[in-house]
Formats: C-alpha cells, structure tokens, sequence
C-alpha cells in the first residue's frame, strides 16, 4: 500500500478521536460545565452553556440530550423536541441515550396537549370537537412515541406511566388502568400511576369515593410539590362533588 | 421363452378348479375356498361367489395396466386402453368441479346485544354507543362471506341504543364517523358498493364453464346471482345517517373503512379507536348539541 493511501486511511480514525467524535478542551469544559448545572437545575444556564457546545460541534449528540432535558424542563417543548430529534438524525447514541431521547419527545408531545387542554377540564364538553380533536392528535402522537420507548426498554417505569396516561387522554380508559397496573408491579414506591388510575376510574365511573380514596392515599405522605398536579385536581374536583364529601 | 424374458409377465389365468396344492392349505383356508366355490348350479357347474367375482375383475383390472404399462409411451398418455374411461368426461367433471356454482352465504347482524350491554361502551346524554372490530377472519366470513381485511377493509360494527328515560332525538351521519389508527392517520367510511364491487365472485369459473358451452350459462348466471345477494346485503348491513329517538331506541349498522396502500403492510387495529360526533337535537327540531368523543374497541 502506498504511503499517501496510508495516511488517508489512517486520518479517518484521527479525525474521529480528535474532532467529530470527542470535545476540544474549551467545548469539553463547558459541556462539564453545562451538566453541573443541569444537576444544579439551573436549566436556563444549563441550556445557554450547551448550545456554545452545539455551536461549536454542531454533531455531537450528547450536547443535544441535555440540552433537550434542560429546554423541557424550561417548558419550551417544541425546541426540546427539535433537539432530541437532531440527537436521534446525528445518531451515535447508547441504547439508553436512545431511550431517552424517544422518552423525551413523546413527553414533550404529551405537555403540549397537556397545555392545550389540561386534564381538569377534558372530560368537561365546553370544548369544541376540533378542539378535542386537536388535543388527541398530541396524545396520539406521544403515544406512538411512548411506543416505540417500550420496544427499547419494555419493563421501564416512566415508559409505561406515560403510556397509560397516553391512553387516559385518548379516553381510553380500561386500558389505561392495565398499562397503570404494570407500573404497581414496576415500581410500587411512586405515586403518579396511582393518580392516573384514580382519574381512569374517573373516567368509566365519574367521581367515585375508589377514586377519592386513590387521592387521598397518594397525599398523605404530607405535602410536597410534586404532587402539585393532584392538589390542583382535587382543588377543581371540589366543586363536582357532593357537599358532604368536599367537607 | 418369454418367462424368461425380464419385465413384467402376464399373470396366470384364473383357476376355477381345486387342487392337490389348495386342498393342501390349512382348515381355514380350505374352508374358505369351499365357500367360494360351494354353489352348484343346476347343470352341475360351480357357480362363482361374489368373492371369487371381485379377484376375477381384480386381476382383469392388474391385467389391463400391466398391458398399458407394455403400451409405448405416448400411447399410454392417451389413455387408450379399452378399459380406461374415457378422458373428456373426466376433465369436463373436473372443470365443473373447480369452477363450480358461485353462492353468497352470511349472517344477518346479531340483533341479541344491545350497545348498552358491551363493556367498552360509552354514554352521552342518554346516548349508549359501542364499536365492534369484525375484521377478524372469523366474523369477517361470518358476515360478510369474506375476509375483508385481505382485500383492504376493515368492517366496523356500530351500535346505538337510547336510554330507555330519554326523550332525546340524536342525529348521526355517516361522514360523521371515521376510523383513526394508532398513528393518528384518520380513515372515512367507504361506501358499501365500492367493496361489494372489490370483492365481488369472479366470473373467470364461467369463462372455465364456457369451455364446456353449456355450463357456462348456469355458471354465468349463479355469478350474478350471487353478486347481487352480496351488494344487497352488504348494502343492508351498511351504516346511512340516522336520527335516533324514543320511537327507534335502537340501531346497529356496519361501517367499512379502506386501509391506505402505503398502511397495509404494517396495519394494525391496536390503539384504533373510532371518531364520532353526532347532535343531540334541539328546540323545534333544530340542531342542537354536538358531541364529539371517540370510541375504543376494547380487549
């Protein structure tokens, strides 16, 4: 082999090790930089400090997951999806950075119709049909997403959460207790399957004291924010239910 | 001479006489022999048993192929042996029994469940509303004489049942209703002579009767015939807009929804749900509500 076919054979590999695949120095400290904030949940620092990474090395994926996780939690879900999607088109990805990037852009899909009909009004019928329709079209998305997660990791908790909710927002509701009761089997420790049976039940046999009791159950560990969500449903439940079981 | 000739030998003729050998045989099998030979007719000839009759045709018949199989070959493709039937009326059964008659067969819809019955069922306003996904080979024949989902169909059985303490009238129509599948990708109904006109008899068994000229005409006709059952019933079974009130409380009609080429490989009924909006009627019989909601198959 001739010297000159050597070296260009051999500045694949090079090239690989030193520029596309790894960080230079200045960009390899602020993606450090970038997760120390992101464990800080300073996502706003987080976000900017990463896309200086993203601009700088436009193919280095693992830039675009964090970011995407830190814009998510920001709430601006459609650039967070954007990002996981590059993520995925770059490729280069570990099964479980795969995971999460399919994860992620079904649960932006799911906040979006989340923001778009809340779940405390969408069994309420003052929405117009294109409004539900379009809310749906969110969930169907998610759903398919949340779909292709369990087909990389069939026995994950958030993965089957979120395709029970998915079911419950498609009025799906027997099913969505079925995919709900995995997660009691996966992780009996949490509480948002419980939630989400609760407002399945809801579903089949509008408000109910099974459903009630789910709540309640779930808030007596005493008040945390997290389960804000719950708080904010019982706090418009209120109104729905008979005086006697407000009280 | 010829014994000594290799290849198949004539068999040896019928014996109708007992010999020192045969009487030599056991008990058993020289009773046997007496019983075929016992009757006596009156010139005092033996008359042959039934038994003694079939070994005579037996090793007539074994005769005969052995002669054919000494026949040369394209005289054999011909089937000339004089025993042989003969070879048109042979292939003129064959082809009647390929083709044969074309018949429509399915059940009318079941009238014993009523929407409100079905677990997966879902009420509006004095509304019980049920699907059910007949595409499955059993129900689709069951049905429809054919399995539907193999030429691109999905039949969806829809039941309406009114609240039997509501005064309530509700309309719904037929383009009101579609069928959305697990990746969102809505399907409208189709209309009911598009898929009878698909799945229809094929008139190639008449063409095959017509070789035959006269079974044609019968095979021609019984096509027909059976194509029109199948449109009318189809037709019958199909879902028209309806307006549901206290005076018909109840309702079930088939839907048929057309897979789009480009989902036929990968379709899939899991996680399909049907769309549907129908009005509750108003004041004065105007429109009133609208009541959009979907609808699951179930397990």
């Amino acid at each position: 082999m001739k010297t000159r076919t050597r070296l260009f054979l051999l500045s694949f590999p090079l090239l690989y090790a030193f520029g596309c695949g790894g960080l230079p120095q200045r960009e390899a400290e602020l993606y450090e930089k970038g997760r120390h904030a992101m464990e800080a949940r300073e996502w706003a620092q987080a976000a900017d400090l990463l896309t200086l990474v993203i601009e700088a090395r436009p193919k280095y994926s693992p830039a675009y997951i964090l970011r995407g996780k830190a814009r998510f939690q920001l709430k601006q879900y459609a650039d967070s999806s954007k990002d996981f999607e590059s993520a995925e088109r770059i490729g280069r990805l570990t099964d479980e950075e795969r995971f999460t990037a399919v994860l992620f852009r079904a649960r932006c899909k799911v906040e979006e119709g989340r923001i778009n009909f809340p779940e405390t009004d969408f069994r309420k019928n003052n929405a117009s049909p294109e409004e539900r329709r379009q809310t749906r079209d969110f969930f169907l998305k998610a759903n398919a997403l949340v779909l292709d997660a369990l087909a990389l990791q069939p026995n994950n908790y958030d993965a089957n959460l979120w395709r029970g909710y998915c079911l419950l927002r498609l009025e799906n509701f027997r099913k969505a207790i079925d995919t709900l009761k995995l997660c009691e089997n996966l992780d009996s420790s949490r509480w948002e399957h419980r939630f989400f049976s609760a407002l399945a039940w809801e579903g089949i046999y509008k408000v109910n004291s099974q459903s009630l009791d789910s709540y309640f159950a779930v808030l007596s560990s005493g008040p945390r924010p997290e389960l804000a969500p719950v708080y904010e449903y019982l706090t418009v439940l209120h109104a729905d239910v008979a005086p006697e079981v407000s009280q | 001479m010829l014994s000594a000739l290799p290849g198949p030998q004539a068999p040896p003729p019928l014996r109708t006489t007992l010999t020192r050998n045969e009487a030599s045989l056991g008990a058993a099998g020289r009773k046997r022999e007496r019983a075929d030979y016992k009757s006596v007719d009156k010139y005092g000839k033996r008359k042959k048993s039934a038994r003694a009759t079939f070994q005579t045709q037996a090793n007539e018949t074994r005769k005969a192929s052995t002669d054919m199989r000494n026949l040369p070959l394209p005289l054999q493709a011909l089937g000339t042996s004089p025993q042989r039937p003969p070879t048109f009326p042979l292939a003129a059964l064959l082809i009647l029994a390929l083709t044969g008659c074309a018949s429509y067969s399915a059940k009318p819809l079941e009238t014993r469940q009523e929407a409100s019955s079905i677990i997966e069922q879902r009420e509006a306003e004095g509304l019980y509303i049920a699907v059910k996904d007949l595409s499955n080979p059993r129900d689709s024949l069951q049905y429809f004489d054919r399995d539907l989902l193999e030429y691109g169909y999905v039949p969806v059985l829809l039941l309406l049942e009114l609240d039997r303490n509501s005064q309530t009238s509700f309309d719904v129509r037929r383009e009101d209703i579609q069928l959305c599948l697990r990746d969102g990708k809505r399907l409208l109904s189709t209309d009911p002579h598009a898929v009878a006109e698909r799945v229809s008899f094929s008139h190639f068994r008449s063409a095959m009767g017509f070789l035959l000229l006269f079974p044609g005409f019968f095979l021609a006709s019984s096509v027909n015939n059976a194509n029109d059952e199948l449109e009318i019933d189809y037709q019958l079974k199909t879902m028209k807009s309806v307006r549901i009130n206290p005076n018909m409380r109840s309702f079930r009609a088939v839907m048929f929804f057309q897979v789009p080429q480009d989902h036929r490989e990968s379709f899939t009924m899991e996680d399909a749900f049907i769309e549907m909006k129908i009005y509750k009627q108003g004041q004065g019989g105007a429109i009133g509500k609208c009541l959009e909601f979907p609808i699951h198959f179930g397990k």
